[in-house]
């Protein structure tokens, strides 16, 4: 599975003695132990300007956002992944801002005509092949109602990127770097990687 | 909930100028006063640029007797900054602030008002861990259409926003929680889905032309 594939990890980690951390470094580890070739990008240590909303990257740079930092590098790196893989400390189920502020200049992975996808509108995909979407909320305690919230963000999410398929799981704190390689291998595995 | 006097309408909009969300925050704004309600509003863009625009969010949070949040949807969900102003809203409260009412409001620009349900279940964690009381949220599609401009000026294209805000007024007058009704109503669409993506479409085809990218806007800068 997954040999000479690429994955692209975005860490939105809050600082430095965030788990996530822990857990972005366990979870890139699994992944290369996998065979997947892998990009992570810890996203406090990288200035990246919030989404102005401008729309520049569908009217006037197609492709390409405007604003001169580090998102055009990470979105040329999304568009070449076959494996896009968020890990977020769990912000009320969902995504902190410092993982959302990169999400939010991605706008053009789409171009800016609307198509029909699994029954809904959504803007149409640039590039030909979407990546699969794994999704990792790390939480002080595990607490079923924020985990539901968090695996219907990555199931909107998928739904946004066009990925074949994804998989969410939110980590306790404390995990042992063994019990996190699991549950990232029984993550990849739910993705039915291999088309 | 007793019947609120104040409502605090934070604007999650990400652009300068006229946004969509700053034209629903005004339109609730007018109805509530029309209602006796007064509200204060402050957009996240400028609260977040300095410690004092900070300091200013977080007292009219706690000036209000009703926190109303309207937002753009972003990627299925709010946008960074509108995160970012929860998380410092939700630190600084800690849990421990008066457990007073929150509502959200999320106008997205695809027609179906369902695309935004993981934003709306994230603003109703946020009531959760940081000790609001969730009374509803409501959300409703087609916002790029309405481009900022004021919601009556545009006339039946926001029959439904209009409506349903309406309602939200008259809930948060009356101290109520958002009704069902109001929830379905934004829902509503004004074209069968069908028939949205020619028109969205062919205007987007004449912004192209016009930005002189029509031939190019399909460019993979990034093709492998």
């Amino acid at each position: 599975m997954g040999c000479g594939m690429q994955a692209l990890v975005l860490n939105g980690a809050r600082d430095a003695r965030d788990f996530t951390n822990e857990v972005c470094e366990m979870a890139t580890s699994a992944l290369e132990g996998g065979g997947w070739e892998t990009d992570c990008y810890t996203l406090r240590e990288i200035k990246i300007a919030d989404c102005s909303g401008c729309g520049g990257c569908a009217l006037k740079t197609p492709g390409l956002c405007v604003l001169p930092d580090a998102a055009n590098e990470i979105m040329g790196k999304q568009a070449c992944s076959d494996l896009f893989v968020l890990l977020t400390p769990l912000t009320f189920g969902g995504y902190s801002s410092q993982l959302k502020k990169m999400l939010d200049r991605t706008m053009g992975m789409c171009i800016p005509v609307y198509r029909f996808y699994r029954g809904e509108l959504h803007h149409a995909l640039r590039y030909p092949r979407p990546a699969w979407l794994l999704g990792i909320g790390v939480a002080p305690v595990y607490d079923e109602a924020s985990a539901r919230v968090f695996d219907l963000l990555i199931e909107r999410t998928a739904l946004n990127y066009h990925s074949p398929s994804f998989a969410s799981q939110v980590l306790a704190e404390g995990q042992e770097a063994e019990q996190v390689r699991g549950a990232v291998q029984a993550l990849i595995s739910r993705l039915e990687v291999g088309r | 909930m007793n019947e609120p006097r104040r409502g605090f309408i934070l604007t999650g909009s990400t652009r300068g100028g006229r946004t969509t969300s700053q034209s629903v925050g005004e339109y609730l704004a007018e109805r509530l006063a029309k209602r006796g309600a007064q509200s204060e509003a402050m957009r996240v863009r400028s609260a977040l640029k300095s410690e004092r625009g900070i300091a200013g969010m977080l007292a009219a949070v706690e000036r209000a007797d009703v926190f109303v949040l309207v937002f753009p949807l972003f990627i299925s969900n709010l946008p960074a900054l509108t995160i970012r102003a929860l998380e410092i809203i939700s630190e600084r409260r800690n849990g421990d602030g008066e457990r007073k009412p929150f509502i959200a409001i999320c106008q997205g620009g695809y027609p179906e008002a369902r695309q935004s349900e993981a934003a709306l279940a994230v603003c109703r964690q946020f009531a959760r861990e940081a000790g609001f009381e969730w009374v509803g949220g409501l959300a409703f599609g087609g916002g790029s259409v309405i481009g900022g401009q004021p919601l009556e000026k545009m006339g039946v294209m926001t029959k439904y926003p209009r409506q349903a805000l309406d309602m939200i007024a008259e809930a948060i007058a009356c101290g109520q929680p958002v009704p069902d009704e109001a929830v379905e109503t934004a829902a509503k669409l004004l074209l069968p889905t069908w028939l949205i993506p020619p028109i969205l479409n062919a205007v987007m085809l004449l912004r192209l032309h016009q930005n002189g990218v029509l031939k190019s806007f399909r460019a993979r800068p990034f093709a492998r």
